[in-house]
């Protein structure tokens, strides 16, 4: 299990289209299983309406989590969609 | 004749005739089948994601395997699948609740469009665009195999719906070729694709704010919208001729002609004012972001372009930096379009609000106060010197004038306008045409140039107030910020002080100053900004 702990950059947050572009990403790497974790709550990385629904406003911390297949590889990648969004 | 009324006010006021929005030609049966509602709900979502990308965010919605887990818990429950989908529906809206950012906790209505539709399919009726619901046809009927495949667009289709939908007892009240106005109980994103405001009259809804996406998207097509309107469903019904008057917040059904006749009087009189007629005896140049914005400020009769961003050279490609050529074609086209008239680029304007990948490091605490536009572009000449040879080449084809952004020192201006001079040298060296005269003019948005104009007066062509960033300087108060909005006022007497200081310096230097800030896109303003001494603004060409 790989994790990274992330803040948002983006002025207006992680919002529709990120979170899209981050789920199709996910999406190709299943099985591996994605998580994340911010303002206390957990939710699955395949799931755009509860990444939405975390809020993901500018300056939140957020904890991306892969369990399977290449996980540093796909870190990265997961963490870069979220960082540059 | 009745009136229907709302707490919500906009700047609607047209006639039409109502139609009930997806209700037309009847209801299908109701279907118990997920696998086959979803399939139908992923086919309009895949079809709007082509013809617009902002529906591929739906899609994934309508994908996400956590609304159909909602959705068969509920059936677990002993619910019907619409009953199933509707408690779906407010689970996923109440998750957004506790979200403070109010963006983001807009995206509910994101999920809401989805849900929406889904229940539609389920009830058996039309769905899809503006088009295929006003021809009244279910999903994976003919009308969407016919957008599908063949040449007929969306918008085809709503022009046919609209024309019958104009023609019933138009003679009884003298009221030809009326537009559609929809009646729903709320309005979503995917509703509006495929309508603009030439085949559709306007929107009444009874739920929904004023301040909805849906809203937002309605006015950028110029599609009136009223919301909010209570008992809009029961007590109007198709065919009733409808007037909207945003700005008294009412419906009215059936008007009596006289109403009808005043109204028309009305909206005859609400004729679009150009920025030439609203700032009239003032010089207008207009603020471009692009070539495309450039060609239609100069086609509407600009009289020049007081603020070109370079800024979106650099944002459309945020993998590399643009080239010296690259910029000089973009410019170069812009330059020819203006002609004689003066096309202003300002030098890269990054930082602040606006970081860019490539050069911006964004761990600032404090990125307005930050590294940012002018002191970036003394920083790192190799960013700056290609840009200011790109110009000056393009000072040959046009009228070009440079800007520089963010000076707070006469050093700063003077080791902008030093690095400018070497450029010029390194082009005459290299036997490159440019116009060794151009103009050099400076951005006033911090207090200490408003303090220091004097000084700054003797050593530019011309000074442009850009008031967004004056105002939050000035009133230390962030733009971005709704809390401190009350704070952020372009016309608190200490801006208006910093003004009339530059406006002064420049009158006895015999420069002109123009402001080219949101300031000057609202038409209140202009006998403030008359009575500051600005003669020149740069507004948004619209």
């Amino acid at each position: 299990m790989a994790t990274k702990t992330i803040t948002i950059s983006a002025e207006n947050g992680i919002h529709a289209r990120p979170a899209s572009e981050f789920v199709k990403t996910v999406k190709t790497l299943a099985p591996a299983e994605v998580t994340l974790k911010a303002n206390g709550k957990t939710v699955k990385g395949n799931s755009i309406i509860s990444i939405l629904s975390l809020g993901l406003k500018q300056g939140t911390e957020l904890e991306v989590c892969v369990n399977g297949g290449d996980e540093n590889a796909a870190l990265e990648t997961l963490c870069g969609i979220l960082e540059n969004a | 004749m009745s009136t229907l009324s709302t707490t919500h006010h906009s700047a609607a006021l047209c006639v039409g005739r109502a139609v009930l929005f997806g209700k037309q030609n009847g209801k299908g049966p109701e279907l118990t089948d997920l696998d086959g509602a979803m399939e139908s709900l992923l086919g309009l979502y895949r079809r709007l994601a082509e013809t617009d990308p902002i529906f591929e965010a739906h899609l994934e919605i309508a994908e996400d395997p956590m609304l159909r887990d909602s959705i068969e818990a509920g059936m677990a429950e002993g619910l019907s699948l619409r009953d199933a989908t509707e408690k779906a529906g407010t689970e996923i809206a109440a998750m957004f609740d506790g979200i403070d950012d109010e963006y983001l906790r807009a995206r509910k209505d994101d999920t809401q469009d989805v849900v929406a539709n889904l229940v539609r399919i389920i009830s058996g009726e039309a769905v899809g665009t503006g088009a295929n619901v006003l021809n009244g046809r279910p999903e994976s009927t003919d009308a969407n195999r016919r957008m599908d495949g063949e040449n007929e667009t969306g918008g085809q289709a709503v022009a046919e719906a609209c024309k019958s939908a104009g023609g019933q007892s138009a003679a009884e009240t003298g009221t030809t070729n009326l537009k559609p106005i929809f009646i729903a109980g709320n309005f979503y994103p995917s509703d509006l694709a495929g309508m603009d405001c030439d085949r559709v009259g306007g929107l009444i809804s009874e739920g929904g704010s004023a301040t909805s996406h849906v809203c937002i998207l309605a006015k950028s097509k110029g599609i009136p919208i009223l919301t909010g309107v209570k008992g809009c469903i029961e007590q109007i019904h198709d065919g009733d001729t409808v007037i909207i008057d945003g700005s008294k917040g009412q419906v009215i059904v059936n008007p009596d002609a006289l109403t009808l006749q005043d109204t028309r009087a009305h909206i005859s009189r609400q004729v679009r004012l150009s920025p030439l007629e609203i700032w009239s005896g003032m010089t207008v140049y207009a603020n471009a972001g692009s070539v495309e914005d450039v060609k239609n400020a100069i086609e509407g009769g600009a009289m020049g372009i007081g603020l070109f961003r370079s800024e979106f050279i650099y944002m459309s490609d945020t993998t590399a930096l643009p080239s010296e050529d690259k910029q000089f074609e973009i410019y170069k086209e812009a330059a020819l379009l203006c002609g004689d008239k003066p096309l202003t680029i300002r030098t890269l304007d990054i930082g602040g609000d606006k970081p860019h990948p490539l050069i911006v490091d964004t761990g600032e605490s404090n990125p307005f106060l930050g590294w940012r536009a002018i002191r970036i572009c003394l920083d790192r000449p190799e960013i700056f010197r290609p840009q200011l040879r790109a110009i000056l080449r393009a000072s040959a084809f046009g009228n070009v004038r440079i800007m520089f952004p963010m000076i707070c020192t006469l050093d700063e201006l003077q080791q902008a306008k030093r690095i400018l001079e070497e450029c010029k040298q390194e082009l005459e060296a290299e036997n490159i045409a440019f116009n060794r005269d151009i103009p050099v003019g400076m951005m006033v948005e911090t207090p200490a140039a408003a303090l220091k104009a004097e000084e700054f007066a003797s050593q530019v062509a011309f000074f442009s107030i850009g008031t967004n960033d004056l105002t939050q300087y000035v009133m230390a108060a962030d733009r971005g910020n709704s809390q401190v909005s009350r704070l952020y006022d372009c016309r608190d007497s200490a801006v208006s002080a910093c003004i009339r200081m530059v406006t002064a310096a420049a009158d006895k230097a015999g420069i002109e100053t123009e402001v080219c800030g949101e300031m000057a896109s609202d038409p209140a303003n202009k006998q403030h900004l008359q009575s500051l001494g600005i003669r020149e603004v740069s507004v948004v060409w619209a």
